[in-house]
């Protein structure tokens, strides 16, 4: 074998291996039972429409405070004795709550809150907070400097307290987007402003690293432009981390959509919501029902226990130096 | 080597990853979770004896007590009576092992001052209990029991003296004497004036013309005209004594008033109730952002012979303790776990937690509270559109949701009054659910303003008012084909939006009450017609600009007008049966205009919860909050 021929196969490329989900699974399983549980929730939320008893926002859908039940009668409904003669729907999966409202479309359709909430969040703070650190850290200088000490104070305001102050703030003066009412925009916004710091931080770091690599000083040389060695150069390397990132903040984003929702300043009143019915009627009668609290706590746990480890799983996968360290 | 690099290898060489941690927690929470829900109990049980599980219920005495409500002179026989016949027993009868303890109340926030003549919610425990008052008034007794005052007499329709109990002191040691207590009174009027629209109850001192000190201890009133709901009204904490210096060293600006001959008069508020602003059984040890506090006076007067509902040396209990408890099932645990006395409101399908509770005890009564929407007048100043409101409002499909154990149609009117309230059949003959008609009346109204779109408008902070604001919104939006939103905020802001003068209000309706509490005072002001009266509620659930030189507008002007010349002229009649016609006709008159406000079904029946310990409370009255004045309740510690 010739010198150019050895050479040729020692630095030669590897074909690149395509993608097999079977042997990812086997690598990652918790991973991808994390990656099962995301997708049984967005199928559920996605289609509510279909799968849902009733509306989930009519009262009187079912019998108040009526335990999970299938097939089951008006007789069982011995609380209710008051109510003789008045037949209710004969399923019941998760039960109603105490005005008659059937849990299991409440639950279905509260996915869709919690994901589009949370996945608008982790977009736009993800993505602005993305933005912001490859222009500050690129530019250096007043720039990062000032821009740094602004993410430092907005990350030393308790999180929930900023949210509720940003909601409170600019929750009366946002319009209806379509797909988007006022209150979930304002919850979008709010808990992006949670968020946007600490994705600076971090993708700050990583700009400051590639800005001193060779490839950028190379394109430097060359006469390329910022513009251009932000967006060719930089940026692509970057969203390994922002993926990562990303799946790691979109569960901490629901449940700060919870939270907020909990604490009566989610969506509006009524509207199913995993973190709104957790709260009142849920915590008052939970003794005699609990369903109430237990079904929407059990789809909330499971979204953000499924991100969490499919997050844990990609952060591996995308860089398996990270491997291992909690 | 492929083997090697399986998960379950790098499982092992890692035995605490984050990923482990994660799956951990799941299966923990996941396992609980299952606990949880197999602690838990489900429909299987038989619930059907809760109703009966709770006690006989106390029938409210309301009617009994409003037909004596204008007769004075009986009720201070009653009271004479009352007296003799306590002064017989407490000499024989040996209390000390009902004497000392702390009464432990709640309430959801702090209150927003302490003056007693100025309207403010949270804070009747601590006025109550600090300050006199001239007398008590149990409606279900139709009892007057003398505090301040010890004797009273109407000498004729339009004057009223007063007897002030010799020897009384203010907490400072002041003297209460005629001065204070005409002072005292006298002060309404101005605290009123000068501090707005927001007093709501002015409805009971507007008809008194002056109070003159006659003597040291004696105080004559003038009165405008007659007025049949006054001696029920002298019951009420702002009609406390309060001392005249503490108000003249440490009292804070409120506004002024200008006087007849036009010059001004500032007015000053002891919102804080500063040590020495009055002359009760306790004094404010406490108040701060957990709650409040009394305890006992050691000099506080004795009342020698004591009425019923007082003890010749001072009340049983020491002290009064009263925390701040935002949200509705951290009370109600506190409740179970015997950490509160009292618990308001028991929704009627919770009944089942406290069977077997030997602790407490869950009282039954006839609800006499509200639930109302109030109209912005300024864009439904056509009662066609009011009309058409009222009529997409499905009113069958509201008891049935959000009334379990059952609601009854509520007129202007509560039907605890029965001798003034009108019949369901009157009532539901205005209040009844046709979409149809709703729809034909809302294309035919004027609006001034266009409505495309109805926000009810609420305070936070109860599900059953979140509820009751949504049912409304779903209401509409299905009678009458708009679209509608809900908007519920802090109780303060829902005050400060609710008042606000403009033309027309950022919201549409105004949904406030929740028509689930219980009793009577037996004044039909406090039993819903306040709601209607542009002096009272019914002024700012409309839009009280209307009525004003701000935003004036002509037929909202006379229709206010002839309103409140109605609600005039019947309480200025003492004639029961004269007052009952005068009473209905103007129900009538407000369910044929549509006035300004509707009232919701309120439930059939309430509950309360009480502490087995707490004695002699007599359960109606604290629904009126005169039982709170109370000195002879004392709490059983073995209970």
């Amino acid at each position: 074998m010739s010198l150019e021929q050895e050479m040729a196969l020692e630095y030669a490329i590897p074909p690149r291996q395509r993608f097999n989900p079977l042997r990812w699974a086997r690598r990652e399983p918790f991973g991808a039972f994390g990656l099962v549980l995301i997708i049984l929730v967005s199928i559920g939320a996605g289609a509510a429409p279909l799968l849902y008893t009733t509306d989930p926002q009519q009262f009187g859908a079912g019998a108040p405070l009526a335990g999970p039940c299938i097939n089951c009668s008006s007789s069982d409904m011995d609380h209710l004795a008051y109510r003789e003669g008045v037949e209710w729907r004969e399923h019941r999966l998760f039960g109603t709550t105490p005005r008659g409202r059937d849990l299991w479309s409440r639950v279905l359709y509260g996915g869709r809150v919690s994901l589009k909430v949370g996945v608008a969040t982790v977009l736009i703070g993800t993505m602005a907070g993305t933005v912001i650190a490859l222009l500050a850290a690129y530019a250096g200088g007043v720039v990062d400097f000032a821009v740094g000490r602004l993410a430092d104070m907005i990350i030393a305001i308790p999180g929930i307290l900023l949210a509720l102050t940003l909601h409170t703030a600019i929750g009366q003066d946002l319009p209806d987007l379509p797909g988007l009412s006022r209150q979930e925009l304002t919850l979008v916004l709010a808990i992006s402003a949670f968020f946007m710091p600490g994705t600076y931080r971090i993708m700050r770091g990583m700009v400051l690293e590639l800005r001193e690599s060779q490839y950028v000083e190379a394109a430097q040389v060359v006469g390329a432009s910022s513009l251009r060695i932000m967006w060719r150069h930089i940026t692509p390397n970057m969203f390994g981390l922002m993926i990562v990132i990303t799946s790691i903040s979109l569960p901490a984003a629901i449940l700060v959509e919870a939270s907020l929702s909990f604490l009566g300043l989610g969506v509006e009143p009524g509207t199913p919501s995993w973190g709104a019915d957790l709260s009142g009627d849920s915590q008052k009668f939970f003794t005699q029902g609990w369903w109430l609290a237990i079904f929407p706590g059990l789809a909330l746990s499971m979204t953000v226990f499924g991100f969490n480890i499919f997050g844990d799983s990609l952060r591996d996968t995308l860089d398996p130096r990270l491997r291992g360290r909690i | 080597m492929r083997d090697n690099e399986n998960y379950w290898n790098r499982l092992r060489r890692r035995p605490v990853s984050r990923r482990s941690f994660l799956v951990g927690s799941g299966v923990t929470a996941a396992g609980a979770a299952a606990i949880l829900a197999g602690c838990g109990d489900d429909d299987d049980d038989d619930d059907s004896a809760a109703p009966a599980a709770t006690q006989a219920p106390a029938a409210t005495q309301a009617a009994a007590a409003t037909e004596a409500a204008a007769a004075t002179e009986a009720a201070a026989a009653a009271a004479t009576e009352a007296a003799a016949a306590t002064e017989a027993a407490a000499a024989v009868e040996d209390d000390s092992h009902k004497r000392g303890g702390t009464l432990r109340l709640w309430k959801t926030t702090e209150d927003a001052g302490m003056d007693p003549g100025i309207f403010h919610v949270n804070n009747t425990e601590v006025i109550y209990t600090t300050m006199t008052q001239p007398y008590t008034y149990q409606p279900s007794k139709n009892l007057f029991s003398r505090d301040g005052m010890v004797a009273w007499e109407q000498v004729d329709p339009t004057t009223w003296v007063w007897s002030i109990r010799p020897e009384m002191k203010f907490h400072n040691g002041d003297p209460v004497n005629s001065e204070a207590v005409a002072f005292s009174f006298s002060r309404l009027d101005d605290l009123y004036e000068a501090h707005g629209a927001t007093h709501t109850t002015n409805t009971g001192w507007l008809y008194v013309d002056n109070y003159e000190a006659t003597d040291e201890l004696t105080v004559t009133e003038h009165w405008k005209t007659p007025n049949a709901d006054a001696p029920i009204y002298r019951a009420r904490h702002y009609y406390s004594f309060v001392n005249p210096r503490i108000v003249d060293e440490h009292g804070e600006s409120v506004g002024t008033r200008t006087l007849p001959d036009g010059t001004e008069k500032e007015v000053f508020a002891i919102q804080d109730l500063p040590h020495g602003s009055g002359s009760g059984p306790y004094t404010l040890a406490r108040r701060d952002a957990t709650g409040t506090r009394v305890e006992r006076w050691a000099d506080y007067h004795q009342h020698d012979p004591a009425d019923d509902g007082f003890v010749k040396d001072g009340p049983y209990i020491d002290a009064w303790e009263t925390r701040i408890i935002p949200e509705a099932a951290s009370r109600k645990a506190a409740f179970l776990a015997g950490d509160l006395d009292v618990y308001d409101d028991v929704d009627p399908l919770e009944l089942a937690d406290f069977e077997g509770q030997d602790h407490v005890q869950i009282l039954e009564f006839p609800a006499g509270g509200y639930a109302h929407v109030g109209m912005d007048g300024g864009k439904f100043h056509d009662k066609r559109s009011r009309q058409a409101l009222q009529k997409a409002f499905d009113y069958e499909g509201f008891i049935q949701a959000l009334r379990p154990f059952g609601g009854t149609y509520q007129g202007p009117i509560s039907r605890l009054l029965p001798q003034y309230a009108l019949s369901q059949e009157e009532i539901t003959s205005y209040y009844y659910h046709d979409p149809q008609e709703a729809r034909q009346l809302w294309e035919a109204a004027d609006f001034e303003y266009p409505v495309d779109h109805i926000t009810v408008f609420m305070g936070a902070g109860n599900p059953l008012q979140l509820q009751i604001g949504e049912f409304m919104a779903q209401s509409m939006a299905e009678g009458l084909g708009i679209e509608t939103d809900i908007e519920a905020v802090d109780v303060t802001t829902w005050a400060a939006r609710a008042l606000e003068r403009a033309q027309v209000k950022d919201w549409e309706l105004l949904a406030y009450g929740l028509g689930t509490s219980g009793g009577t005072t037996g004044l039909p002001n406090d039993s819903n017609l306040i709601h209607y009266d542009p002096r009272g509620y019914g002024n700012s659930a409309f839009n009280h600009s209307l009525y004003e030189d701000l935003f004036p507008r002509a037929e909202i002007i006379e229709d206010g007008t002839s309103l409140i010349s109605m609600l005039e002229a019947q309480e200025q009649e003492v004639d029961v049966e004269a007052r009952a016609e005068l009473l209905r006709d103007i129900q009538h008159w407000i369910l044929d205009r549509h006035w300004c406000n509707w009232s919701l079904p309120p439930s059939t029946v309430s509950f309360y919860g009480f502490s087995s310990r707490l004695q002699d409370f007599e359960p109606d009255e604290w629904l009126n909050f005169y039982g709170r004045r109370r000195e002879s309740m004392w709490l059983k510690e073995d209970a």
